[in-house]
């Protein structure tokens, strides 16, 4: 069993490095798990794709038949099409227990920007079910994806690491939006995109106060059901510009791959609007404002995911002691995860050693009692029980080597010479 | 003195040092101690000199701009604990109540019973304009910081807190708006004075230099007022830069004036100076006073 994760994320690489690799759509989701399948259709996988990482877990069963992390690193250079050059320093890799605790993290909102985020559960989890409606998990995937999720609410549970503000755009909105407004009840929010983060911002900023809010998404009908949710209105996507000038606050989360506002765009929307404060969030990834907007005056404050990383870092230092406690128990669980996956490789060999020996032994017993008829019951219990001892005394030493040898990762080496020496099958 | 360079002292570290649940109150109460003391001089002046403490000399005028600028930092400070004004305010007050060392401090004699009243209101509403200058000030300077931080993308450490842009600019307004006319009716009743002064016993110069030069400030502050009133929709960070350069003028050239006249630093003859004061007594206090 070779499992293995190749990864970049908001600590290893830049937003534009991550913008390239970034499967920013289903549709282009669908397609990589397809080119994948194609080129290794005996491997396990599951792609996370956030604005913050892109990571490719993979489980073969068989180290040659598995993807290498060149192997991966090339099939995003020709995916993305960008050179492998560009982000191969970026792009890491981990493996066996390494790349577990590494999955642990990630959904318990270890490694996210703002510690104790609840919503990159949910993007494990729907990574999760759209690995499985393609086809592309496994025995071990299912079971490695399950627990994180499980870990994750352990972490929840038992430390405070999710307490306070942790979202991206309540850290944003507390730390600058507050800074830049007084009140929000007066101000008119203006949201670009309408997924889920999209939601979740709205949720806080309607907390702050805010009334108008104004949904516009290249999908009319996306934009009415989260303008009926939140109590805003939907405004098609043609009346992007007005919708700009009308708005204080615009929080942008598209999943498009180019900028869907440009500098030309803003001044059009700015001519109609006049010299007044904007605080712009663009929360997508690749972005969705072009950065220059941001300087088009000085009353415009433009933000993307990587200005919030010194905000995320003061909220890691100041839970950092509830880090030390998740990551103790993201130790445990990995350690009893790792556990139950080499017992997994390793348990059928012992099943079928013990089973096999312990046959011989009540053949040669049968046979042993047939020729010693005189022999009481009595006397037939302790024979039987003092070569079931042998037997087991025999066993023993071997069992404990494989055991030992498991706890390092599964020993197969030992299983090979284990299966030819005793002739046992899979 | 030590207890305000103490509070900016605490100030200071609690900026560098982040949050700290016994910084806080150590610079109030040494706020309130240094108010405390302070007042108690103020009271003891103006006994000594039988006149309000305002009229009775420059040196007590200052005095008393510094205690009103105490006073407003500890009711800040019981509304909003958090927020940062007296790294902002605390070198404003040292640097009143240092520059009050070497003003003069001898009793005013031009005050005479039938334009006590009068000179009351002129010195009343000078300083309370005054102080809405320096609040305009720091109110400026904080705008600008955290238009800086926004822009730059920062975040403040936590024991750095500063009201929002908007709040900023609204209270700068408010401050601006205020100021002027007092400013504006002190200067109109000060000018009121010296005319009825110098048909008396005592001729008065209108081109002495701390009228001129306040005069000169004064419109400029005049013209930007009218600027920020007139723009209908204003860019408040270019109204911070303006309030800060006219304001920051206005207060170094009204404190700088005085001292640089009474320390005959600029060899001309004030009656904010020369008057209240006889230049030979006047230069011996004060060479006393930085000796000492």
């Amino acid at each position: 069993m070779n499992l293995q994760v190749v990864y970049c994320n908001h600590q290893t690489a830049r937003l534009d490095i991550r913008e390239k690799l970034a499967f920013s759509s289903n549709e282009q989701l669908e397609n990589a798990y397809s080119e994948l399948k194609k080129s290794y259709p005996d491997t396990e996988m599951v792609v996370i794709s956030t604005c913050n990482r892109v990571e490719l877990y993979t489980v073969s069963q068989e180290l040659e038949t598995g993807p290498s992390h060149q192997d991966l690193a090339k099939f995003f250079s020709e995916f993305h099409q960008v050179p492998v050059n560009d982000f191969f320093d970026d792009f890491l890799a981990r493996t066996g227990p390494d790349a577990v605790r590494h999955l642990f993290q990630v959904a318990s909102s270890l490694d996210s920007m703002v510690l104790g985020e609840p919503q990159i559960v949910n993007q494990v989890k729907e990574a999760y079910q759209r690995a499985t409606q393609n086809a592309l998990c496994g025995p071990l995937t299912h079971a490695l994806f399950q627990q994180a999720i499980r870990v994750s609410a352990r972490v929840r549970t038992e430390t405070q690491l999710a307490e306070g503000r942790v979202s991206i755009a309540s850290v944003a909105v507390g730390t600058f939006g507050k800074g830049i407004f007084e009140r929000f009840d007066d101000k008119t929010v203006l949201i670009i995109g309408a997924g889920e983060m999209a939601e979740e911002t709205l949720t806080y900023l309607k907390d702050e106060g805010v009334e108008r809010i104004i949904v516009v998404n290249r999908s009319l009908e996306n934009a009415q059901k989260l303008a009926m949710r939140v109590g805003g209105e939907a405004m098609p996507y043609q009346d992007l510009e007005d919708c700009i000038a009308e708005a204080d606050v615009i929080v942008s989360t598209t999943g498009a791959t180019q900028p869907v506002v440009d500098v030309p765009c803003f001044e059009r929307a700015l001519e109609k609007a006049g010299n007044k404060t904007f605080f712009i969030l663009d929360l997508g990834a690749p972005r969705d404002f072009e950065p220059a907007v941001g300087e088009i005056n000085d009353d415009i404050f433009l933000y993307d995911i990587d200005d919030l990383e010194a905000t995320c870092e003061n909220n890691r230092r100041a839970r950092q002691q509830e880090v030390e406690k998740a990551l103790e128990i993201i130790d445990e669980e990995t350690e009893r995860f790792m556990h139950g996956v080499y017992h997994r490789a390793t348990g059928p060999i012992i099943k079928q050693l013990r089973e096999q020996w312990h046959e011989v032994r009540e053949q040669e017993v049968s046979k042993l009692f047939g020729k010693l008829s005189h022999l009481d019951d009595k006397d037939q219990e302790l024979i039987e029980r003092s070569i079931e001892q042998i037997v087991n005394k025999l066993l023993h030493p071997p069992l404990e080597v494989l055991r030992h040898e498991a706890k390092e990762g599964t020993p197969h080496g030992l299983l090979n010479a284990l299966k030819q020496l005793f002739h046992i099958r899979d | 003195m030590a207890s305000y360079l103490v509070a900016f002292g605490l100030e200071v570290a609690r900026f560098l040092r982040k949050k700290n649940s016994y910084i806080r109150p150590l610079i109030f109460l040494s706020s309130l101690a240094g108010l405390v003391a302070q007042t108690a001089y103020i009271f003891n002046r103006s006994r000594q000199t039988q006149l309000p403490p305002l009229l009775s000399s420059s040196h007590d005028w200052l005095i008393v701009f510094s205690w009103l600028l105490v006073a407003i930092f500890l009711f800040i400070n019981v509304i909003d604990e958090e927020l940062s004004i007296g790294l902002f305010l605390f070198p404003l007050v040292l640097a009143l109540v240092i520059a009050s060392y070497f003003v003069d401090d001898a009793t005013n004699m031009l005050v005479v019973p039938a334009t006590r009243s009068w000179a009351m209101l002129h010195a009343s509403l000078l300083v309370l304009g005054g102080v809405g200058i320096a609040l305009c000030f720091v109110v400026s300077a904080m705008y600008l910081i955290q238009h800086r931080r926004l822009k730059q993308k920062q975040n403040f450490s936590e024991g750095f807190n500063l009201p929002s842009l908007a709040k900023l600019a609204r209270l700068n307004r408010w401050a601006l708006m205020i100021s002027a006319p007092l400013l504006t009716v002190g200067m109109g009743i000060g000018i009121g004075l010296g005319v009825y002064v110098q048909k008396g016993p005592h001729s008065i110069s209108f081109f002495d230099p701390v009228i001129v030069i306040y005069e000169i400030v004064w419109c400029i502050m005049m013209i930007s007022v009218i600027f920020i009133l007139r723009t209908k929709r204003p860019n408040q960070k270019h109204i911070a830069q303006l309030t800060i350069w006219t304001g920051g003028l206005l207060l170094l050239t009204v404190i700088g004036i005085q001292i640089l006249t009474n320390a005959r630093i600029l060899n001309f003859d004030s009656w904010h100076s020369q008057y209240s004061s006889p230049l030979l007594e006047s230069q011996r206090s004060t060479a006393g006073r930085i000796v000492s």
